[in-house]
Formats: C-alpha cells, structure tokens, sequence
C-alpha cells in the first residue's frame, strides 16, 4: 500500500513539473533602422517560437531570407552582403522569462515581464535582454517585446558607403499569439 | 565645346535616372518566375529531415513549386497561408502568399500547387512570396 501512494505521488509530482508549453508559428519580427539619410523596414511573419509557462524557458527561430523589404536592392543587400543568409540562414534567441512566476495564465491581464538569455545571429551569439509584455485573455497569451541590437556585435559589416543609411543600433519588435501546445 | 553640353546633361539625367529606379525599385513579384526546382510537400520536407544543409543546397533561396495536399488554409494580419500535410504529422510546408494573391478557395485535402522561395526550415519548411499556382 505504502509503494502504491508512493507511485502515485510521484506520478503526481512527475505530472506538475512537466511545463504547459505554448507555441506560435507566426511569430511575427520587425526591424527599423532610422538614420538621417534613410528609413529602412523590414518584417517576418513565419517566426517559430516556444514558451514554457511553467519554467520560463523561451525559444525563438526566425530564418532571415524570409524579411520583406520594400525595396528589392534593400533585400539583396541584406540577404547577400550584410546577413549573408546563405550561410547563416537563421537568427535564434533561447532564453527566458526571469519573472514567470508573476504571471497567472489563468487570470487575464497583461504582465511585464524581464527576459534574458542568447541571441545568435550572423553566426554569432551573444547575451541578450529585454523587457516585455506578456497578455493573457480567455486562456491565450499573446506576447510582446521592443529591444534594440547593436549590428556590429554579431560581425554584421556595413560597407562605409552606406555607413551612414544604416543605424548603428537597429530596433527590433517581436510579437507572438501563443496556442498551448497539445500534451501527448 | 558647347555642343556637347546638352548630350552630357541628357546622359547624366538618363544614369541618375535608371539609379533612381534601381535603387527604389520594389521587390519584384513571382508570380512571373518560372520554379528553378518543382517537388511534392512529402519530399520537400524529406530532404529538409535528412540533412539540412544539402536541403539548402537545394532550395534555400530558390522558387520552388510544391505540390501537395492542403492542411489548412489560414489569414493572420492579411497575409494568407496554405499550409501542406506531409508524412510527418507534425511538420509540414508552409507557404506565406504574397500581398494581394488569394488562396483560390482552396479547400482542406484538395490537391494544389504553391510557387514561391524556399527560407530554410524551422519545425516546417517555409516558403515566402508564394501564389497558389492554377
């Protein structure tokens, strides 16, 4: 009998410390550099992303050749000189949200959440963080997060020519609509 | 000397001109552009399973015609997508149409043809500018 309860106890337990993952396929990415001499903007909207609620843990993919721009010399110039996508066809960010526990899924509201952890882009990975917003409405979450990127960290070169159309810090929007992920 | 003055300026006007254009010209449409490469969803997504990197090789930046059965047709922000089953029955092929091309109607488990450029492969492989090919 005493086996049993412990058996139970622990599928229990085994059962709670298992996360309620939640996942987007749409994420969407912006980025807006703003210089004196040029506006440039561009948008993704087949990011990947995974959040765990329970541990905070927070995941993000997004492959570059798939940033629209406006102006086809803009995309090229990006995807072959400055990104080098061939070869560096994705952008990743694992990290996670340090103050999960402030937010209820189960009670609708917004909730300010810290974030830090990894960033890789053009092959290069650095230590990131950000703040953000994370919304809760009738069990969907939806997130949102505004930070900025130095393009010269992850070895992005920006041929002096068009030095001064590029920012040197280029701000990005990050925005999601969360579904849970179905449990097997 | 003097008569080469007008010939000069229309010649200057004409390179600034064309530069303008090229600088200012818009992300050309697809919808015109023959497939480098045409491929079922199944083996699209195959390749992408077995070995990204030759995958890439292969596609990655390419117009790619896929052709497959309709999972879902979904509109988020007014961008269209049709999205392909495959033997894997988590991931799948997922095309993002280009402004202002419709998914035709197309219906779940109907047969279709979507043309556009291969991005890479996340949990699914993704293609972006696409038209739903008649």
């Amino acid at each position: 009998m005493k086996n049993l309860i412990v058996i139970v106890v622990l599928l229990l337990s085994a059962q709670l410390a298992i996360g309620q993952k939640y996942f987007s396929k749409t994420g969407k990415i912006s980025f807006y550099s703003d210089t004196p001499m040029e506006k440039i903007e561009a948008t993704n909207g087949t990011a990947s992303t995974v959040l765990d609620v329970t541990s905070g843990n927070l995941e993000w993919a997004v492959l570059i050749q798939g940033f629209k721009f406006e102006k086809a010399l803009m995309q090229e110039h990006f995807n072959e000189n400055y990104m080098e996508s061939t070869t560096y066809p994705k952008a990743k960010f694992k990290g996670k949200i340090d103050n999960i526990s402030s937010v209820n899924v189960k009670k609708d509201g917004t909730y300010n959440v810290n974030v830090s952890g990894q960033m890789e882009i053009h092959g290069v990975t650095k230590p990131v963080s950000a703040t953000g917003v994370i919304t809760v409405k009738g069990g969907n979450i939806s997130a949102n997060s505004k930070f900025s990127v130095t393009v010269a960290d992850y070895g992005i070169v920006i041929p002096k020519v068009v030095a001064e159309n590029i920012a040197k810090n280029v701000e990005i929007h990050v925005q999601a609509d969360y579904q849970p992920m179905p449990s097997n | 000397m003097k008569y080469f003055i007008i010939p000069i300026i229309i010649l200057f006007v004409v390179v600034a001109g064309i530069g303008f254009y090229m600088y200012n010209k818009p992300v050309a449409s697809l919808d015109r552009k023959k497939a480098d490469v045409s491929v079922t969803a199944d083996q699209l997504l195959a390749d992408y399973e077995a070995n990204e990197q030759m995958a890439n090789d292969k596609y990655l930046g390419k117009v790619v015609e896929v052709s497959g059965k309709v999972a879902q047709v979904s509109m988020e922000e007014g961008k269209n997508k049709v999205h392909f089953e495959t033997s894997n029955p988590i991931s799948m092929v997922i095309t993002e149409l280009d402004e202002g091309n419709s998914a035709s109607g197309l219906e779940v488990g109907e047969v279709a043809k979507v043309k556009g450029m291969c991005s890479g492969y996340l949990s699914d492989v993704i293609l972006v500018r696409s038209s739903v090919v008649k």
